[in-house]
């Protein structure tokens, strides 16, 4: 494509983003972007304006996991770059292909301590896949086409443009000529791994398939089903890898690791060949390391090459696209008498529901959530327990559907996620599962819903404390409760008026079903606020520093 | 464990605060460094010499994962029996940008 001469670099950015096939933008303005954000009128971008750069970040954050094309956030220097800083890194953490564009004060003030200075392209360093400070107008549509293709190339990640403002008011001496990117495809990978491969699972006795967030970014969960069901081998997901497989396929064991399923932990545990795929053996994952499937050989299937043998020696590495691996490895092992076991055990320690008292379950409520929603509804979790309650309990068909902050923990992802997602596929129901820690620390968010009007809904479940941390602090630290106690909660449901959304409270089991029924049923947004009991946990649990097989489980009364 | 790398990157803005950050990062400790631009100004290639008890294999893969990083080598590490050198430079793994 040709820009023309005597563009403004602002102008060219945003025909360049356009060009990459942008049609959502997340920001904030400010001094320094103000030329980009004149550009953006007249403009086919929609630009979807946050309440706090972070959130815009999240949002983008959240569009890219669920379409798969890079989510774009916009902000000014300064404060407003520095408040990408945390959705830069929850991007980076999760391999979520993104490009963030901060505005930066002109060439000449640049190292001068200049109002709103900040270095950005420093402080992101560590946190990008890549970053760009353009130093002439002329490199703006080169800058933009490799950022995007580096963004969504090989193992996806946030890219960073710091964009001097005087390079965005410069106009071209020239007219330009450049191409939109094109991302590079992922390698074959090599066949004899390839073929070692096939020997070891047909020779395994005891396989299980450990999958990761890989099968997303690949787009590979149809590849993914036909090869565990060609094998039959059992399958476990990690956090990011939850619906990779249908969260009732008979031969899934659900998620392993911390709060993984006694099934899942247990086949890892016993397994004599573990099948990675697209994981990177994160110590929520693992556990103990040394301990870690201590019988298993490893085959370790990945796009990244740097994640083989990172943290747990391999037998057989392949690396490169996903697919075509997972398409030869179609063999039939001898495993039934261990397939038995493993359902076996996915019976024996299947959930109960059951739970005692009478405050809300927010296990079951999670799960008649997930009965009624059907398969068009995308969870935007928060992170704590009530995260780890969606990742037990909430049965989903396809990883995009999940959206959690894996890597990063981030608390406030939610509110931000569940826009982003809204936006990215409006035909979908998004509803937000939040805690009361969490939804504090994005709770501005809620303007951006109302502003927009979003048929966003929220659950949030209040146990008036920082749940996951009380949690800890009674198992690990002598129940001496530091700073967990969050009973000087606002009137959420008052909160979300004020903000326009409708809302209702549950305070018990009998208010369930009605709730869940409103969430399916309303076509615009809804809060539904659960108070829940403040004691509960979340089980089962495997201690800090402990193998997986060794789990925690609730004390029967 | 010491070991050194020789890096070549296009020299890009920061690209050899990019490399030293990584092995930082990455648990990899800098122990000398001699680094050159070309005389074109285009490249650059440094000499990195790094501790750790962590595998070379992992600082090779990560610096190697950097954008502007065109090739990494390893070309000495200390063993019990002094340094084994490499000439020319062993690659270990090349990884691919991006």
């Amino acid at each position: 494509m040709t820009f023309r001469q005597n563009m403004q670099g602002a102008k060219l950015v945003v025909k360049a983003l356009e060009a990459e096939g942008v049609d959502t933008v997340f920001g904030y303005p400010g001094g320094a972007i103000m030329p980009l954000y004149d550009a953006l009128l007249g403009s086919r971008l929609r630009h979807v304006l946050v309440r706090h750069e972070q959130a815009a970040a999240l949002a983008a954050d959240a569009y890219g996991r669920v379409t798969g094309r890079p989510g774009v956030c916009l902000a000014t220097s300064g404060p407003g770059a520095t408040n990408l800083i945390t959705g830069i890194a929850n991007a980076a953490m999760d391999s979520v292909p993104m490009v963030a564009i901060t505005g930066q004060v002109a060439s000449p003030l640049m190292g001068t301590d200049a109002f709103q200075e900040v270095d950005i392209y420093g402080i992101s360093m560590p946190l990008v896949k890549h970053s760009f400070l353009p130093r002439n107008v002329d490199d703006l549509p080169r800058v933009i086409s490799e950022a995007f293709t580096i963004a969504r190339s090989g193992r996806p990640g946030p890219v960073l443009i710091d964009l001097p403002k005087d390079i965005a008011l410069q106009s071209t001496a020239e007219p330009l000529r450049w191409e939109p990117s094109r991302p590079d495809p992922m390698h074959r990978p090599e066949a004899k791994p390839l073929s070692q491969a096939r020997d070891m699972i047909m020779r395994s006795r005891r396989p299980v398939l450990y999958v990761g967030g890989g099968i997303r970014i690949a787009r590979a969960c149809q590849e993914l089903r036909a090869f565990a069901n060609a094998t039959g081998i059992p399958v476990v997901t990690t956090l990011q890898g939850i619906g990779a497989v249908s969260g009732n396929a008979r031969l899934n064991l659900g998620m392993l690791g911390m709060h993984g399923t006694k099934a899942a932990n247990y086949a890892v545990h016993d397994c004599d060949l573990l099948i990675a795929i697209g994981a990177r053996f994160d110590d929520r994952v693992t556990g103990k390391l040394a301990e870690f499937a201590p019988e298993a050989k490893v085959i370790h299937i990945d796009g990244d090459p740097a994640e083989v043998g990172k943290l747990k020696a391999v037998d057989c590495s392949i690396t490169g696209d996903i697919k075509v691996a997972l398409n030869f490895l179609h063999v039939q092992p001898h495993i039934n008498e261990w397939v038995e076991t493993c359902l076996q055990n996915k019976i024996d320690y299947a959930w109960r529901y059951d739970a005692p008292g009478d405050f809300v379950y927010a296990p079951a409520f999670i799960r008649q959530l997930s009965n009624y929603a059907g398969d068009d509804t995308i969870i935007a979790c928060d992170v704590g327990q009530h995260q780890m309650w969606v990742a037990q309990h909430y049965q989903f068909s396809t990883p995009e559907h999940h959206l959690s902050s894996g890597g990063l923990g981030t608390m406030g992802y939610g509110l931000p996620a569940a826009i982003g997602a809204c936006l990215a596929k409006p035909e979908a129901r998004v509803i937000c599962v939040s805690g009361d820690g969490s939804i504090m620390m994005n709770i501005q968010e809620l303007a951006t819903i109302k502003r927009y009007s979003l048929p966003v809904k929220v659950v949030l479940f209040d146990n008036q404390r920082l749940g996951m941390v009380r949690q800890w602090q009674e198992l690990f630290f002598q129940e001496r409760y530091s700073e967990v106690d969050l009973s000087d909660n606002p009137d959420f449901a008052a909160v979300a008026n004020a903000f326009g959304m409708p809302s209702m409270t549950v305070s018990n089991r009998l208010e369930v079903m009605p709730a869940i029924e409103r969430l399916i049923n309303d076509d615009g947004p809804l809060f539904v606020h659960v108070l829940i009991d403040p004691q509960a946990n979340v089980w089962p649990l495997v201690p800090p520093g402990k193998c997986n097989a060794q789990m925690m489980e609730a004390k029967v009364i | 464990m010491k070991f050194t790398l020789r890096v070549q990157m296009n020299n890009t803005e920061g690209v050899l605060e990019r490399v030293l950050g990584r092995l930082r990062q990455r648990n990899f400790n800098i122990c000398s460094l001699a680094a050159d631009s070309s005389k074109c100004n285009s490249f650059m290639s440094a000499r990195i010499t790094v501790e750790s008890e962590r595998p070379m294999e992992s600082a090779l893969k990560q610096i190697g994962k950097l954008y502007d990083v065109t090739e990494v080598q390893l070309s000495e590490h200390e063993t019990n029996n002094g340094y084994q050198h490499y000439e020319p430079a062993k690659t270990l793994e090349v990884c691919v940008s991006v």
